[in-house]
């Protein structure tokens, strides 16, 4: 943040993300202007306003910048939403897409104090929770599940708004496991309905999935708007160290799910026990897949375990794949 | 008499799911060993899919870290 407003003095013309990416090396999202601002007067505004720069999702800054009409544009596209009252109090929204994990943020406005003379006032503020705007945010991104078309994907952004909830109440993120998990590592060649998840804290997992319209069904949540089914069969993985992966979704969504050497264990386990084929030619394929990733330490030390007690089919399987 | 046709209504699959709870039928496993043959070009299938989608799809962002793109529907 310092850099920035050392090497690009507020007077300058903020041109484009190209421009700045290009001086700054930043990763930045670009808040559109509206048309006809941008015609009559370019990309410098005129009259009372701010360029607000933040964290961005991944590091990066992320900034927005205008009046109360490109704010009400940039609000819509899930970018910092701000009015030119919050301004002159130099306060902020607690936006999500602005600051997706709910971590203190350095903001810098850059209020021009005198127009077309290019004095700027700089403020900086370290912001937390100014506004509750949770709500709204929730409401746009279930919106955003019911317009997304591949299933895989509006389990993901369910769960992506889950974990996010229940991060903003200083819990744990779930754990996708089960089908769902399958259906993400063969990149929805397999499919299923329901989402399974791990997670210890039931109570706030329940209050959680509430508060975003589900219901309880028997064992499963169910959100009749978006169809979606949601069960946690487990409180957790079987193992502390059981390795994860991590997806990111957009919106500043991130899920949590299984480790692929776990769920190969899980289909594994189907396919010996149960005799069910279509694990056993999932475990085929995801071993085909993902044969020089995976750690196959931890996966003939967890297949070898009593439980479990798949190392025999694990070798065959891996003997199949080779040849 | 008239022939009636029934017609035809668009179901969720978690209705479905919640019917097979309330009437108790566990998950269905198909047991039947597929042809070779079959199963060989349904493997070979599966590949090409997973080769395609994670080519624009699903980002690799670093170690066990991938980014899935979000495709609003049309």
């Amino acid at each position: 943040m310092e850099s920035f407003s050392q090497h690009y003095p507020p007077f300058k013309r903020f041109a484009d993300r190209g421009h700045l990416h290009r001086e700054l090396g930043l990763h930045l999202e670009f808040v559109h202007l509206a048309p006809d601002r941008s015609k009559l007067n370019g990309n410098v505004h005129h009259g009372v306003g701010a360029h607000v720069f933040s964290k961005g999702v991944r590091g990066g800054l992320r900034w927005g910048h205008g009046s109360l009409r490109d704010y009400s544009v940039a609000g819509s596209r899930g970018l910092p939403c701000l009015s030119d009252s919050d301004h002159r109090r130099s306060s902020l929204y607690r936006n999500e897409a602005l600051n997706p994990a709910f971590e203190p943020t350095s903001v810098i406005f850059l209020i021009p104090a005198k127009p077309f003379l290019h004095v700027y006032l700089i403020i900086v503020i370290t912001i937390k929770n100014c506004y509750d705007l949770v709500k709204m945010d929730t409401l746009k991104i279930l919106e955003m599940i019911k317009n997304t078309e591949f299933p895989l994907r509006r389990q993901l952004l369910t769960v992506g708004l889950i974990t996010r909830l229940l991060k903003e109440k200083g819990k744990k993120a779930p754990v996708i496991i089960g089908g769902c998990a399958l259906s993400y590592y063969s990149r929805e060649v397999y499919f299923t309905t329901d989402i399974d998840l791990a997670y210890a804290e039931r109570e706030a997992l329940d209050s959680v999935l509430k508060s975003v319209g589900f219901q309880k069904k028997g064992r499963y949540w169910v959100h009749e708007g978006l169809k979606m089914a949601i069960e946690a069969p487990v409180s957790k993985l079987a193992e502390e160290e059981s390795p994860v992966e991590i997806i990111e979704i957009g919106e500043g969504l991130q899920c949590t799910i299984i480790g692929i050497e776990d769920l190969i264990i899980a289909r594994l386990n189907a396919c010996k026990h149960w005799k069910s084929e279509i694990d056993c030619e999932m475990v085929e394929l995801l071993m085909h897949r993902y044969f020089n990733n995976l750690d196959w330490s931890y996966l003939e030390k967890k297949a070898a375990k009593p439980q479990n007690d798949v190392l025999s089919e694990l070798q065959e399987f891996k003997r199949r794949v080779q040849s | 008499m008239k022939k009636r046709v029934k017609k035809y209504e668009e179901r969720s699959p978690v209705e479905f799911l919640l019917l097979r709870e309330k009437l108790g039928i566990k998950r269905y496993r198909k047991t039947a060993k597929r042809d070779e043959e079959k199963r060989k070009i349904l493997l070979e299938l599966g590949l090409r899919k997973i080769e395609e989608k994670e080519k624009d799809d699903f980002i690799p962002l670093g170690y066990r870290r991938r980014k899935v793109k979000i495709t609003p529907a049309k």
